[in-house]
């Protein structure tokens, strides 16, 4: 955006004061700090100048003044955020992981409280503050469980998944292995759309409605892309099958029903951020 | 030489990781922001930043897993939302499934019996009476007049020559026996039973010399028990009384049963239209619920096809002393009633009370059907 505060409340005070006066009836903020929160949440964004009213109205004004009061040390504010997000969040703690899951909630927002500024001044309005604090404590307990683990995040520019066709296809005795890797290549090569589609309702588990709701298609939509992505890996297969390993139309229909019979040794899905590291390596 | 200078995109990258903090190098800023993948979960991103990030997701499978995990985590608002208030509101449509399955059943069952044909009920009695009738139209017209019940004063006619067996039927009728057997869901009339069916008028013009009076004269069996007053009984006394008299042009000597197959009707009265003879004193039994004697009660369709019969000599006598016989089954079987004294006249009041009247003018009870028999208190005769 790139816009000074000044300009910013000079440009839009009216939209501003609109929004403070719906925003106040959940917290008093005052409108300084609450057009700083609003100025600071679209230059996050990068919104261009032309947009900004769009945005703004598009903000959850509620929740985004409650957090901006929260930061300016208004322990009524607080108590109205503890309250209204404790009991949420220690459900979800509990959904995620347990008892653990529970004490991470509870020391989530205690963290929260020693450090309101860096925590929830990152909170600009684009979700729900209820949204926002699951993504959030989804990603504290990935990074507890890292360092209790002692497993380092995956090398964004790790080692690439092996190739397809760099073995020997003499030395591929396993016909799975030949189908896993080949379909490694098909996957990586849809679009991506397509691959969101398989990867949640595959990989991730989802419902069909979940995941069509994630990619923004209707439930239906999403159904044929999904009948759209699997015969196009079949027939990227089969063309990666008889042009890399020599194979005719016959043989590599042959090598899919037999891997589908041998299995492709996939890693079962954990609750641990395993399984994201297991779509990394195969997308 | 300063790495800059030999790969300007060496430092351009530290910049942006600077910047944009960890994981802004593969990802970009989007990657890990949890703003952005919570409003990406509730579909708050606007379409711009909404295909930016479908396109990152498409890369990044921590962010496809992050992205699963909040859509696991959250609450099932929409969900909640079209569930019904009460609980019982989901199950409002059983009752009303059960309503449309239980009417279309009465339906179906209903067109059922309508098309069903019907189903004959064995019934030897309109065969019996079709023989009795000409028997008695030729031969012996008294009796068949004494077999009607319609006129117990009526004095009986000459004696009849014939004083072959003579079987008498009397179909039983009642008013529940004009209507079909299948309940209330009746067929039309043209598939009545014919073992429920009234007499046809011919065979009673055949069995009576006086079918006009008998036309005339309404049905008496639903009268009640309780309408059978002295009356009936001073008839029936003096129907043994002609019964006693001695039959002056019968053939005694050939001493054939006449059988005399009582039911149905018979108003308490009729049966004691006795003649001058022996038959006269007419075995008509009023039958206004017939039922069964040693069975338990029968059902309502069971009392439909339900007769007594005694088997009397032309002279009124009981050929043996257990004549008295009950059907419950439209008379496929019959079952003997062991009585006191010989039976000129039995009445039915129910399943198991009978009423004889035997030749010694004594009346008998039974509460049992049959099996035990409590004499009643003679009664005081008519006047004169």
């Amino acid at each position: 955006m790139g816009m000074t505060l000044q300009a910013f409340r000079a440009a839009h005070g009216r939209l501003i004061a609109g929004l403070h006066g719906a925003a106040r009836s959940t917290v008093d903020i005052d409108l300084e700090v609450f057009t700083a929160a609003l100025w600071k949440s679209a230059e996050k964004s990068g919104v261009s100048e032309a947009r900004v009213p769009d945005y703004l109205r598009s903000l959850r004004v509620n929740d985004l003044a409650l957090t901006a009061a929260c930061v300016a040390g208004s322990e009524a504010a607080w108590k109205t955020f503890m309250d209204t997000l404790r009991t949420p969040l220690r459900a979800a703690g509990r959904a995620m992981a347990g008892d653990q899951g529970e004490e991470l909630a509870d020391a989530l927002f205690g963290e929260m409280y020693a450090a309101r500024e860096a925590r929830l001044g990152s909170y600009g309005g684009r979700s729900s503050l209820a949204g926002w604090m699951r993504a959030v404590l989804r990603q504290t307990w990935i990074d507890r469980w890292r360092a209790t683990k002692r497993l380092q995040p995956i090398d964004e520019n790790g080692p690439e998944p092996a190739a397809h066709a760099t073995g020997d296809p003499a030395e591929e005795a396993q016909t799975a292995a030949i189908a896993s890797r080949a379909l490694d290549h098909a996957l990586s090569a849809l679009p991506p759309r397509q691959k969101l589609l398989l990867d949640f309702y595959y990989f991730q588990n989802l419902n069909l409605r979940e995941a069509a709701s994630l990619v923004g298609v209707h439930e239906a939509t999403a159904s044929r892309e999904l009948d759209r992505a699997r015969a196009a890996l079949r027939e990227s297969l089969t063309a990666i099958l008889k042009k890399d390993y020599g194979m005719d139309e016959r043989r590599a229909q042959e090598c899919l029903l037999e891997a589908v019979s041998q299995g492709l040794e996939w890693r079962p899905a954990q609750e641990t951020p395993s399984p994201s590291v297991l779509l990394k390596e195969r997308l | 030489m300063k790495p800059h200078d030999a790969d300007p995109m060496e430092e351009l990258l530290k910049q942006r990781a600077r910047s944009a903090g960890p994981g802004a190098a593969a990802g970009g800023p989007v990657c890990g922001d949890a703003e952005i993948l919570a409003a990406y979960v509730e579909s708050s991103l606007d379409t711009e930043n909404r295909e930016r990030f479908i396109e990152h997701l498409a890369i990044c499978p921590a962010c496809r897993d992050d992205v699963a995990a909040l859509v696991r985590l959250a609450p099932r608002e929409g969900i909640v939302e079209t569930r019904s208030p009460a609980w019982w509101k989901r199950w409002m449509w059983v009752p009303a499934f059960a309503a449309i399955v239980v009417t279309g059943s009465i339906v179906l069952m209903n067109r059922e019996e309508i098309v069903r044909p019907p189903t004959p009920t064995p019934h030897p009695e309109p065969v019996i009476s079709k023989t009795a009738s000409k028997t008695a139209s030729k031969t012996a017209p008294e009796t068949a007049l004494e077999s009607t019940p319609a006129k117990p004063e009526r004095a009986p006619a000459k004696p009849d020559a014939a004083a072959a067996e003579t079987p008498i039927v009397a179909k039983k009728k009642e008013s529940r026996a004009a209507a079909p057997a299948s309940g209330p869901f009746a067929p039309a009339p043209p598939f009545s039973p014919p073992t429920v069916a009234p007499p046809a008028p011919q065979k009673d013009e055949e069995l009576s010399l006086d079918s006009k009076a008998r036309k005339v004269e309404p049905p008496l069996e639903l009268q009640p028990r309780t309408t059978q007053t002295a009356d009936r009984r001073d008839q029936l006394k003096a129907e043994a009384a002609n019964a006693t008299a001695p039959a002056p042009q019968a053939n005694n000597s050939q001493n054939q049963a006449q059988n005399a197959v009582v039911g149905g009707v018979l108003q308490g009265s009729a049966g004691s239209g006795g003649g001058g003879r022996g038959v006269a004193a007419k075995p008509m039994a009023g039958v206004n619920r017939a039922a069964a004697a040693s069975p338990p009660p029968a059902p309502l369709a069971a009392e439909r096809s339900l007769f007594a019969r005694a088997v009397i000599t032309a002279e009124g006598r009981i050929v043996e002393k257990d004549a008295l016989q009950i059907s419950t089954d439209g008379g496929t079987t019959w079952q003997k009633i062991a009585t006191p004294e010989p039976v000129v006249s039995v009445h039915v009041d129910d399943a198991l009370h009978f009423e004889i009247r035997c030749r010694s003018t004594n009346v008998y009870r039974t509460k049992d059907g049959g099996k035990t028999w409590e004499k009643q208190p003679e009664q005081q005769k008519p006047p004169q």
